[in-house]
């Protein structure tokens, strides 16, 4: 196996990178949809992965790097599922898009508890220590 | 939806309508289990699970109708606190990995109340805050939306309305896109009429109290705290209380039945209950 060698894209929208394979361990940076990166290390449900573009490594879920599976009868796998996933991921940020739109207070009010959601996230580690949390 | 029984259906479709499988020759039996199974393939990937990207998309698409209704309260500190309390407890739900992460709003309302979405977003009204006297409290409202989430009871009642378009589109051999955005399309608006009027059956409630306790004792919180804030409700369900959780069922028999589950004392420190006082302080 070579899989070690490859540049892997994440296939999730978001995913932390933690500092340990653990929801509430420190998080280095977020790493977005596309970001390549390389598997150094594997554990239950957790890959420890160097990010080449930033120079970076840090453990993430496994099913960060699942591929979604959006097979189709007598279309299955290799370019035409590719080509699927594609097309309906276009179709599905149109869709929200369209939402947007109707709604641009409420855009920016998503938009704004996103960027909130990350600061908590960062010190999601400190909140969870301080109140007893594990 | 069971696929394994939706797989066997398909099967057994193929090899009736195929002919009787022990009358048939070698040379019927290959296309005939061919036939089974495409027959079980479209079965069963028409009835697939919506992929993390499509849930993300459907319960996107509701959350920005529900800001639209109910926007966020103006509060940074109030709203990194009640999403620091959410990522806590997801991060013990059997969903800890959404497409974007779980994301968390206070907004304002005028009666208490709680939402959540498909891909991890959730909504609770400042009424509801308010009603809450401790954190802990707090995390019994925002695990009870979590339960909701990772049980798929909203998209799951939407795919049991919408089961024939969803056949049809994503069982089709090409993709469809508009027919595909616009299946997507009417299950957001079928959820939100969910979320927004109908609510959920009393046993989809039920049940999401069950997970919520689990994930408030996993986490280190107090799952009594469930009960309390039940009973607080149950205050405002009287005839002369000021407002009531529209799309919820009655409190007291969602209590009656966590009274009859055993809890571990837990110890909570001072710290959780300050912050708690100090976020949401300012609207009492």
């Amino acid at each position: 196996m070579i899989w070690w060698l490859l540049a892997l894209p994440l296939q999730v929208g978001e995913v932390p990178l933690y500092a340990a394979p653990s929801f509430l361990a420190p998080v280095e940076t977020v790493l977005v949809r596309g970001t390549e990166v390389k598997v150094l290390e594997e554990r239950p449900g957790w890959k420890r992965v160097s990010v080449p573009d930033l120079a970076r490594a840090g453990w993430i879920p496994a099913t960060a790097l699942e591929r979604p599976r959006l097979v189709l009868p007598g279309k299955t796998g290799g370019k035409d599922e590719e080509r699927a996933v594609a097309l309906a991921s276009k179709g599905l940020s149109t869709m929200v898009q369209q939402r947007s739109r109707k709604h641009p207070a409420a855009r920016e009010a998503l938009a704004r508890i996103e960027e909130l959601a990350r600061t908590a996230l960062r010190r999601l580690a400190r909140f969870a220590e301080e109140g007893g949390l594990r | 939806m069971n696929f394994r029984v939706l797989a066997g259906l398909g099967l057994t479709l193929a090899l009736w309508t195929g002919g009787c499988a022990t009358m048939g020759t070698l040379a019927r039996t290959a296309p005939t289990l061919q036939r089974a199974a495409r027959i079980t393939r479209t079965v069963a990937e028409g009835f697939r699970p919506f992929t993390p990207e499509e849930e993300d998309a459907i319960g996107r698409s509701v959350f920005l109708d529900l800001l639209a209704r109910f926007p966020p309260v103006q509060d940074d500190s109030l709203q990194i606190y009640a999403t620091s309390i959410l990522m806590v407890l997801a991060a013990h739900s059997s969903q800890p990995v959404t497409f974007r992460g779980w994301r968390a709003a206070v907004v304002q309302a005028d009666v208490p109340n709680a939402f959540s979405t498909p891909g991890g977003y959730v909504a609770v009204t400042l009424p509801l805050v308010k009603l809450t006297e401790s954190e802990d409290e707090l995390a019994a409202v925002l695990a009870h939306e979590v339960a909701h989430v990772t049980l798929k009871h909203g998209l799951n009642s939407v795919r049991r309305a919408r089961k024939a378009s969803i056949v049809k589109v994503l069982g089709a051999e090409f993709l469809d896109l508009n027919a595909y955005q616009k299946l997507l399309l009417d299950v957001a608006t079928d959820l939100s009429h969910l979320l927004l009027e109908r609510g959920f059956s009393r046993q989809e409630e039920m049940q999401a109290d069950s997970v919520a306790v689990d994930l408030l004792s996993e986490a280190g919180y107090d799952p009594t705290a469930l009960i309390r804030v039940l009973e607080k409700i149950a205050d405002l369900e009287q005839p002369s209380g000021p407002g009531i959780l529209r799309s919820h069922p009655p409190a007291p028999e969602r209590i009656a039945r966590l009274q009859r589950r055993v809890f571990s004392p837990v110890s909570i420190p001072s710290a959780r209950q300050e912050r708690f006082a100090r976020y949401t302080g300012p609207y009492r």
